[in-house]
């Protein structure tokens, strides 16, 4: 397995759209930051979160979906690679382990970044600001994962990577904002079920210093249960060659 | 045939897809170190039988053994002995040289020998110094990376399905060279199908012949050798031959004259070999 994670990410890392994706949003970044004015820091922080829940999010999701998926799928691996020996448990394993490192790959360059132009234009920013912005991020890993492993399932269950892609968009975007627009205007808390709304919950319980319990349920359910019946649905699964 | 000899052994095996039964029975065996080619016409089953090997499909009833072990971990674990081609698994972006590496590093192949295991199989299908990405070669050239990729790391069985589908007649020539090569040289077994009878003639050592969904012969070149009633000579007077056999009471059944092959034009023009 752990052969097979090495050869995924090495591949994974020599696409040079990755790079490409990469330098974009550290641009965005730059720009946000420099675009700051006189708002209250309250409404950075917002704006911060809102680019890693949210548009960075869904480029880096998307991105892992193509490049795992779309193009396992194009490539036909998932059957080489079983038919050499590799157990088909383990192979849905690692590509479960290779979205978590991928999604901190992104994640450990662009947080940092954005603590560094904090840093050198001296916003007023107290620690504890910054470190639950950190949180945040970490968090982010987590929503990413979740959203990527129904990916997974979406891709096992009916063989078209298309309409795993667009199961990504539907999650990050559709999802996302519908149930933030349901809970402003009507009241409606459905976001309370979506891991978005989860982990968005998670956090407001770290922030204000209580346990973030929410955790363990998109843990369970989005990420353990989903891989649970994609293991299933993939174990006597016909493969193409 | 013993049953230890046996490094794959199917028995009874059953497929359908829906109500479409596509093995009705398959039972074969192929012992350690043999060429065992499999031979059966489009839709026969041959690349089905392949794929329930490998494990790519489900069998629905029957027994497949491998390397003496037939429970599903242990299938797994053997197949780490297999290298095989039996469709195109290669990401189009990579070169052929980045896809091999992924390959052997799948294949726990050591990083530092990674590159001169993949410089030897290159060179033994012909593409080394290839630098562009899958996407842009031919289906000769892929088919070729799909072999050098089935010999990565030198498997101890070897399964082709079809290898010479869309190569030259070099390249079909070259394949046959190798296969036979790698059996001797690395005591490789090897099972190889086809639906060109006279492709495998010569380099199997044990033929199943595939129709319909179930294996209706196995035959072994001493089947071939034992069916070959008539003799043929050369000889420099055919006419005086001819007067001396039937002095002797010897009756000549048949007259062939010999002439040139395609394939012996194919050769004689372009430089290179065949049989
Ligand atoms: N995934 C599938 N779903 C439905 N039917 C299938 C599937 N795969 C193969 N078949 C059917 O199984 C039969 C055997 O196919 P298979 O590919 O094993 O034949 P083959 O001997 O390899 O033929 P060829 O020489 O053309 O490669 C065919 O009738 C084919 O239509
Ligand atoms: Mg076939």
């Amino acid at each position: 397995m752990r052969k097979l994670i090495r050869a995924d990410l090495r591949r994974v890392c020599r696409k040079p759209s990755m790079w490409i994706l990469m330098a974009i949003m550290i641009i965005v970044q730059f720009f946000d930051v420099l675009t700051i004015t006189d708002e209250p820091m309250e409404q950075v922080l917002t704006s911060a979160r809102n680019r890693f829940g949210l548009t960075f999010m869904l480029i880096i999701t998307i991105f892992i979906a193509i490049s795992v998926l779309s193009n396992d799928r194009n490539s036909n691996s998932w059957a080489y690679d079983i038919g050499i020996g590799i157990g088909r448990r383990k192979l849905i394993w690692a590509k479960a382990i290779v979205f978590v490192i991928l999604m901190v790959i992104f994640y450990a360059v662009l947080v940092p970044e954005r603590l560094f132009f904090y840093a050198v234009t001296s916003l007023p920013l107290s620690g504890r600001q910054l470190s639950l912005l950190v949180v945040y991020a970490g968090l982010q890993v987590i929503r990413g994962v979740s959203v990527l492993i129904i990916d997974m399932l979406v891709d096992i269950l009916t063989d078209s990577t298309a309409l795993a892609i667009l199961a990504n968009v539907a999650q990050v975007v559709f999802i996302t904002l519908g149930t933030r627009m349901a809970a402003l205007f009507y009241n409606v808390n459905i976001g309370d079920y979506t891991p978005d709304g989860l982990v968005e919950n998670a956090y407001n319980n770290i922030a204000a210093g209580r346990f973030p319990w929410q955790l363990i349920v998109v843990l369970l359910i989005y990420v353990g249960a989903v891989f649970a019946v994609a293991a299933a649905v993939f174990r006597n699964k016909e493969l193409q060659l | 045939m013993s049953a230890e000899n046996a490094v794959i052994r199917m028995e009874n095996i059953y497929k359908s897809y829906g109500k479409h039964d596509v093995l009705k029975g398959v039972t074969l065996a192929v012992n350690k170190g043999d060429i065992y080619g499999l031979i059966g016409k489009n839709g026969a089953g041959k690349t089905t039988i392949f794929k329930i090997l490998l494990g790519l499909s489900e069998k629905n009833g029957g027994m497949l053994s491998i390397a003496g072990s037939s429970n599903d971990r242990e299938l797994a674990a053997n197949r780490r002995k297999i290298g095989f081609f039996v469709g195109h698994s290669f990401f189009s972006y990579l070169s052929a040289k980045e896809n091999l590496r992924y390959y052997a590093t799948v294949k726990g192949i050591p990083g530092r020998e990674q590159k001169k295991e993949i410089e030897r199989v290159l060179e033994i299908v012909n593409l080394q110094g290839v630098k562009k990405p899958v996407k842009t070669y031919s289906l000769g050239m892929k088919q070729r990376l799909g072999i050098a990729n089935a010999i990565l790391g030198n498997p101890e069985i070897l399964i082709l399905d079809e290898p010479t589908n869309g190569l030259d007649p070099q390249g079909i020539a070259d394949v046959r060279h190798l296969v036979r090569r790698l059996n001797e040289e690395f005591g490789m077994t090897v099972i190889v199908s086809s639906h060109i009878l006279g492709e495998l003639e010569h380099t199997a050592h044990r033929f199943g012949i595939v129709n319909e969904g179930i294996v209706v012969r196995e035959i072994t070149e001493d089947d071939l050798k034992e069916k070959n009633r008539a003799v043929e000579i050369s000889v420099d007077d055919l006419e005086k031959a001819k007067e001396l056999l039937a002095a002797g009471g010897v009756k000549v059944l048949r007259e062939v004259e010999e002439k040139a092959t395609l394939e012996d034009f194919y050769f004689s023009l372009i430089g290179g070999e065949g049989e």
